[in-house]
């Protein structure tokens, strides 16, 4: 190339705004975000999903049978911590605390400077004295028919749900805008064979599906359950993807990009996905819903997770047993029903935030 | 005939119609109908028409971002339908393309800086970070952008801006030889002669070569050196521009000509109106594909079709006025 170059001046004017102003404030997602803000319903439902995150995260810090700090034998512990040391493999308790109840420990005495977590009870202690108790006393939302306590299970199960939620939907979004991506990009018998498989996924009923397999492989387990509910909910992203990809195939910054010589996986993966995701968050939000829902019915019919671990859908599940308990129906269905609603709010936000194709 | 860089000989693109359950092509679009034209180093082709007439196909097909149906298209004698997609993809480093909608042409998630940077990257013309900079600050200076505009991201531009961020990510591969595919045609008229003149700039500063697409015969009398007429899928008439302007030889031609507006609204002009619209390509007529609108139509028009005529001067024609246009073996009229 000549060494000689045609440069046109720049004003000093220009320059100085050039420098002041801040590039990254005019992005997409900015722009995406401020009209997300603008939606109070969907905000509010944004900040009620990260509270269930919250919940979800420290649940050992909010309903544990142990307490978070407390001095034992002039030695000072932090129970909760050092058992997700312990769980690790880094640490061990010493042979006294093992198995130690530490609430019968504080009762004789042999405690100092305890701090308890808000909760008294994990999921799975079973206090027989107190079965079935209503809420309100020890157990602020009551207990169930083996005395597990309500609070501590919704706790609990929030993590599961939110597992579920997220792994499931991330099995999905894998193999969806996979699939999807290759259909919509190649087109021609790729697209065709994609297509078809996407067609006979989607005829597949899910749940029935799902009570099958894991009638087939006897011990349910969580893990099995989610890897079932993203085997069966990647059909609907993927067509997403692929309208996605068909609309973006024939943009000339396509073109340009296989002009420059990119290879085909560059140009899908950096030119075309970027583009093609934003809508795909909808569905996303909205798959993670459907996925807690299908989760908690599963449990609630009794063939999702085993019996030992308690989910929302499982307790709601012993209110069957005894109508007259209330309080086991109605708080974790009062959980279901807000986290789906929140998810789907959200999706509905980001749906509107993103819809009215925001250029310029 | 080593000032030759491209070459292009009976290129043909159809599109096949197709209908049914199972997809039977029942005919074909010939968007392309064996065109042929060469290219000298450091000339600038102009390749006009009206819309459809198949100009835009024609352009891609030379890339290759269209595969061709038939025909041949050689870059510096070389090959470019048959090669593989390895040597296909140096090879664009020395064939460029600039776009016509500057608004689609430029990936909205990408920063003009990103973009630019990662061709770079790919083809490893720059190596380190600081070269690589630099680099993007000479073309960004090149095409009369602000250096600093490479953090933004192209929704922040305007139209003639993007074009000129589009010239530069054509120039940032160093190429010899860009297709500019009505690359004024979305712009305003004042911004239509800036882009021009760097255009013009950029060739003589970087000796290249154009093959110049555009609707509008007074742009393409600006830049071109010769030019070249289609009507529907084929070529009717290439002359050096100062010929085709003063003595246009096909009826087609005339008309176009006289459609160009003047500066000098006094003048009193024979203005040759057209009738009807381009026919389908999909279902061409009989004979020369011009003569249910031709001003200038006689009877063998309606059955004979016409040749591209080969005349020593450089200035073909395809149009049964001139004998030459006659196919071998059919019998010569005696009118003309």
């Amino acid at each position: 190339m000549a060494e000689e170059k045609v440069i046109l001046p720049v004003s000093k004017e220009e320059q100085a705004r050039e420098k002041s102003r801040k590039a990254v404030n005019q992005s997409y997602w900015s722009l995406v975000q401020h009209q997300f803000k603008k939606n109070k319903v969907s905000l509010a439902a944004l900040y009620v999903v990260f509270f269930l995150f919250t919940i979800a995260i420290f649940a050992d810090f909010l309903a544990n049978d142990k307490p978070i700090m407390s001095k034992h034998d002039g030695t000072l512990y932090f129970p909760v911590v050092k058992d997700y040391i312990v769980g690790l493999g880094f640490d061990r308790w010493n042979a006294e605390l093992v198995n130690a109840d530490w609430k019968q420990l504080d009762e004789q005495g042999k405690l100092s400077n305890t701090v308890w977590t808000p909760i008294r009870y994990r999921s799975s202690n079973q206090d027989l004295e107190h079965n079935t108790a209503p809420p309100g006393g020890d157990h602020l939302l009551g207990t169930d028919a083996i005395g597990r306590d309500v609070l501590a299970g919704i706790i609990h199960g929030s993590r599961i749900a939110l597992t579920i939620g997220f792994l499931s939907m991330s099995i999905a979004i894998l193999l969806g805008v996979l699939l999807g991506s290759l259909a919509g990009y190649y087109g021609g018998w790729v697209d065709v064979a994609i297509s078809r498989l996407i067609e006979l996924v989607i005829t597949f009923p899910t749940f029935f599906l799902i009570i099958t397999v894991v009638a087939m492989f006897q011990a349910g387990s969580i893990w099995l359950v989610m890897i079932l509910i993203g085997l069966t909910s990647w059909p609907s992203l993927a067509r997403f993807t692929r309208g996605e990809f068909l609309r973006i195939r024939n943009m000339e910054y396509v073109a340009a990009a296989t002009a420059v010589g990119f290879s085909n996986t560059r140009i899908i993966f950096r030119q075309v996905l970027p583009n093609a995701l934003a809508p795909l968050l909808v569905s996303i939000a909205f798959g993670i819903a459907s996925a807690i829902l299908t989760e908690a019915g599963l449990s609630f019919l009794g063939f999702g997770v085993p019996p030992t671990i308690v989910t929302w859908g499982s307790v709601l599940a012993d209110a069957r047993g005894n109508v007259s308990a209330w309080w086991l129906a109605v708080f974790p269905g009062l959980m279901i029903f807000l986290s789906v609603l929140c998810y789907n709010l959200v999706g509905d936000g980001l749906r509107d935030a993103l819809d009215p194709r925001l250029r310029d | 005939m080593s000032d030759i860089l491209v070459e292009v000989k009976g290129l043909k693109k159809y599109f096949p119609i197709k209908k049914g359950v199972f997809s039977k092509t029942v005919g074909n679009v010939k968007a392309v109908d064996d065109v042929s034209f060469t290219i000298r180093k450091g000339e600038t082709l102009g390749l006009v028409g009206e819309s459809g007439c198949g100009k835009t196909t024609t352009g891609r097909s030379i890339l290759r971002l269209i595969e061709p149906t038939a025909g041949s298209v050689k870059f510096e004698g070389e090959e470019v339908t048959t090669m593989n997609q390895s040597r296909l993809r140096e090879m664009r480093r020395q064939m460029q393309i600039i776009f016509q909608d500057p608004y689609s042409s430029l990936n909205p998630r990408i920063t003009v800086g990103g973009m630019l940077t990662e061709i770079l990257k790919v083809h490893g013309l720059r190596k380190t970070d600081a070269e690589i900079k630099d680099r993007i600050e000479e073309l960004l200076k090149i095409v009369g952008l602000n250096p600093l505009h490479a953090r933004r991201y192209p929704h922040e531009f305007s139209g003639g801006q993007r074009q000129r961020i589009g010239i530069a990510r054509a120039l940032s591969v160093e190429p010899k030889f860009i297709v500019c595919d009505e690359p004024v045609s979305a712009l305003d008229v004042s911004i239509q002669s800036q882009v021009l003149n760097l255009l013009m700039d950029l060739q003589e500063q970087l000796s290249l070569t154009y093959l110049f697409i555009a609707h509008d015969l007074s742009v393409v009398k600006h830049i071109s050196n010769r030019v070249a007429v289609m009507y529907l899928g084929e070529i009717i008439e290439i002359a050096d521009y100062r010929e085709l302007y003063d003595r246009p030889k096909a009826p087609y031609t005339e008309a176009l000509l006289s459609a160009v507006p003047m500066a000098n609204p006094r003048i009193k002009r024979d203005r040759i109106m057209l009738t009807g619209d381009v026919p389908s390509p999909a279902n061409a007529p009989t004979g020369c594909y011009f003569h249910p609108r031709c001003p200038k139509v006689f009877s063998d028009c309606k059955t004979i079709h016409p040749l591209l005529s080969s005349d020593p001067e450089g200035h073909d024609v395809r149009c049964l006025l001139y004998p030459e246009s006659y196919p071998q073996g059919s019998q010569q009229a005696k009118a003309a």
